[in-house]
């Protein structure tokens, strides 16, 4: 028996040892091995001490070359050093190699890409994730959950409790995105999404809310709907921070006033309110040819018709920032109606 | 009866680790591999003693005489700061009765060495099928006798000691246990057997489950065969002793550690032995290890070889009455 056992670091670097070390990875998962044997299997097969740590799950795990429980490194810093790998899902769990950076090691990608998936299937297992579960998300962005029900709501999302994040307000109508949840608006049903910060801003129509802490996030709820309600097809993406108290006037503003009324008789020309919009958030009318993609001399003419309609001139500062309202406003007027039909 | 036996599943983590760890197949050894298999053996002994030395371990070797006018060697190994209540391991190791050598395994009873300041005796006894009943077991009884009658002057207490055996030298510890106890001595205080080879009948489920295991029942077959010669044919007219599992009474042993694995053929034997040490009146510690295969502790990085390591290390603390040194790797 004992002689027909070799050990598990004595594997080469070729594609036989490869294919052994998936192998062993596979059976410990088919079999439901826990996250330690995962651990303890890289240790042994790469000859040298591995960690796990999931922030999220207070779960911690670092086990010499023999498989024998470690204290934690003393420099949590020292993980950086070390070939690491973090976790695909953004949960900031991390798995690494304590190989000295003087040696070589062609397995350990090999090795913690196998470790960091099969942690995750583990965690998934065990604790399933809830990233397509409106249940979790609006525990995030509903002001009535409390503290307990937004940190439990955190770990379901996968998400960690220091995360900054932005709410994204989408139409109801377009695709549900990952962490988001269904929510009756001032503009109709929206989709309200949770995106963490660095990662991309989804595309539009959207509004994103500004930068806050994960659990605070159900302030800015409105904020983000705000955004999404100024938002329009030549700036899909607007982000609160951009338009901060213009977007909130926008949105309680009485939608029934001559400036609105008059964009509104306009709108059966949807080139000429595109062309207010450029006009407004541009300093020149050649800035916003060149936004509309039109030559100048085009915009200037219908610049003078929409300013005969309006009353008042987009050329000074006052008559852009009106426009813009009375645009915002007329906007979202359009956006209610459409989401009840009945009114 | 069902015509398909249920098995236990092995433990995942030994399971993974065969997808890595497993030289070649585990076919069956025959007669004809054992000079193979020996030469193997010994070339790693070589590998073990150093190791054991570098560890700051001394080897004392003495050659003690047998029943039958030979002499066959015994190593004493003592850390640096043996003393006089450095308690007395007898190992006597495994390979079926037909391989292995006094190295063999030593790395099980080196690591309480370091944790109880122990002294531990090997007894090289000489192997089937050359040597055949009543040899192995006298050679491993004449060891524990030599120890016994030279304790003075070796510095130990065979009365306060141990006797441990791996495999088939689970079942020759279980043999000479019952030899002492026909004979009057030596008296031992606890007897440890490791997934002991205990019956050659192997007609247990357990038996059945795990024919082809990692020890499978041909190698059983041909050990038993190897070490009985003609013996086993009149089983009855020899002392009990010579199949331990055969043994009537288990009353008045040593206190004694028993383990097995579940996926071991040798499980079943194993468990009945211990329930009926209990049934004589007799103290055990049974540790029926759930998926262990025989020998899965050699896979030592694994949590289940390393809850049996632990679980000797505790019933050792309470046998030897005193608490284990951490040991610094």
């Amino acid at each position: 028996m004992r002689e027909l056992i070799q050990r598990l670091s004595a594997l080469d670097d070729d594609a036989a040892s490869a294919m052994k070390m998936v192998a062993h990875f596979d059976a410990l998962l088919a079999q439901g091995a826990g996250m330690t044997a995962l651990v303890r299997g890289a240790a042994v097969l790469s000859g040298w001490p591995c960690g796990l740590h999931l922030p999220q799950h207070s779960i911690y795990a670092r086990v010499d070359a023999q498989g024998r429980s470690m204290k934690p490194p003393s420099d949590p810093a020292a993980i950086q050093a070390w070939p690491h790998q973090y976790l695909e899902d953004g949960s900031d769990g991390v798995v690494w190699l304590e190989r000295p950076s003087d040696q070589t090691g062609a397995s350990d990608t090999l090795i913690l890409e196998r470790l960091a998936a099969g942690i995750h299937l583990t965690i998934e297992r065990v604790s399933p994730a809830a990233i397509t579960d409106d249940a979790a998300a609006i525990e995030i962005i509903a002001s009535a959950s409390s503290l307990t029900a937004r940190r439990k709501a955190v770990k379901r999302l996968r998400l960690s409790e220091s995360a900054m994040v932005r709410l994204a307000a989408f139409r109801a109508s377009d695709p549900a995105p990952q962490r988001s949840a269904a929510l009756a608006s001032v503009l109709g049903p929206i989709r309200v999404g949770i995106v963490e910060d660095g990662h991309d801003a989804p595309s539009g129509p959207v509004g994103l809310g500004p930068q806050v802490n994960v659990l605070d996030a159900f302030r800015t709820t409105q904020q983000a709907v705000a955004a999404l309600a100024v938002s329009s097809r030549i700036n899909p993406v607007v982000t609160w921070d951009e338009w901060g108290l213009l977007a909130d006037l926008a949105l309680s503003s009485p939608s029934r006033h001559p400036d609105v009324e008059r964009i509104a008789a306009l709108a059966d020309e949807p080139q000429l309110l595109d062309t207010i919009e450029a006009l407004t958030i541009t300093d020149t009318v050649r800035g916003a040819a060149g936004l509309l993609g039109l030559h100048h001399s085009t915009v200037q003419q219908r610049q003078t018709r929409i300013e005969s309609v309006l009353g008042f001139r987009l050329s000074d500062p006052v008559g852009r920032l009106r426009g813009l309202v009375a645009l915002a406003v007329h906007r979202i007027r359009e956006a209610r109606a459409a989401a009840e039909p009945a009114e | 009866m069902n015509s398909r036996l249920a098995i236990p599943n092995v433990d995942p983590e030994l399971a993974a680790a065969l997808e890595v760890a497993l030289e070649g197949s585990p076919s069956p050894i025959t007669l004809a591999d054992i000079p193979s298999k020996r030469a193997q053996d010994w070339e790693a002994s070589h590998e073990a003693r150093r190791g054991v030395v570098s560890r700051g371990v001394r080897v004392e070797e003495f050659d003690i005489p047998t029943i039958d006018g030979q002499t066959v060697r015994l190593d004493l190994l003592s850390g640096p700061n043996r003393s006089a209540t450095s308690p007395l391991v007898y190992y006597v190791h495994g390979g079926g009765m037909m391989l292995g050598n006094r190295w063999s395994g030593i790395d099980v009873v080196e690591d309480w060495i370091h944790r109880f300041n122990a002294v531990v005796a090997s007894v090289e006894y000489r192997l089937a099928p050359e040597a055949q009943y009543p040899l192995p077991q006298e050679d491993c009884y004449a060891g524990l006798k030599w120890i016994a009658d030279n304790e003075h002057r070796l510095g130990l207490k065979i009365g306060s000691g141990m006797m441990v055996g791996i495999s088939a030298g689970g079942g020759l510890a279980a043999s000479v246990a019952l030899m002492a106890r026909e004979r009057g001595g030596p008296k031992l205080a606890g007897l440890m057997l490791i997934a002991p080879m205990l019956d050659n009948r192997d007609d247990t489920i357990s038996a059945q489950q795990y024919a082809d295991g990692m020890w499978s029942v041909e190698e059983n077959t041909l050990g038993w065969n190897s070490l009985l010669g003609d013996a086993a044919d009149h089983l009855d007219d020899l002392p009990d002793w010579v199949v331990p599992g055969r043994c009537a009474d288990l009353s008045d042993l040593p206190n004694a550690f028993i383990e097995v694995g579940t996926a071991d053929i040798f499980r079943d034997d194993t468990v009945d032995f211990a329930s009926r040490i209990w049934a004589a009146g007799g103290r055990a510690e049974l540790h029926v290890w759930a998926g262990g295969f025989h020998g899965f502790e050699v896979l030592s990085h694994t949590l289940l070889a390393q809850s049996a390591v632990h679980a000797r290390s505790n019933w050792l603390q309470r046998l030897f009455g005193v608490p284990e040194s951490p040991v610094v790797p």
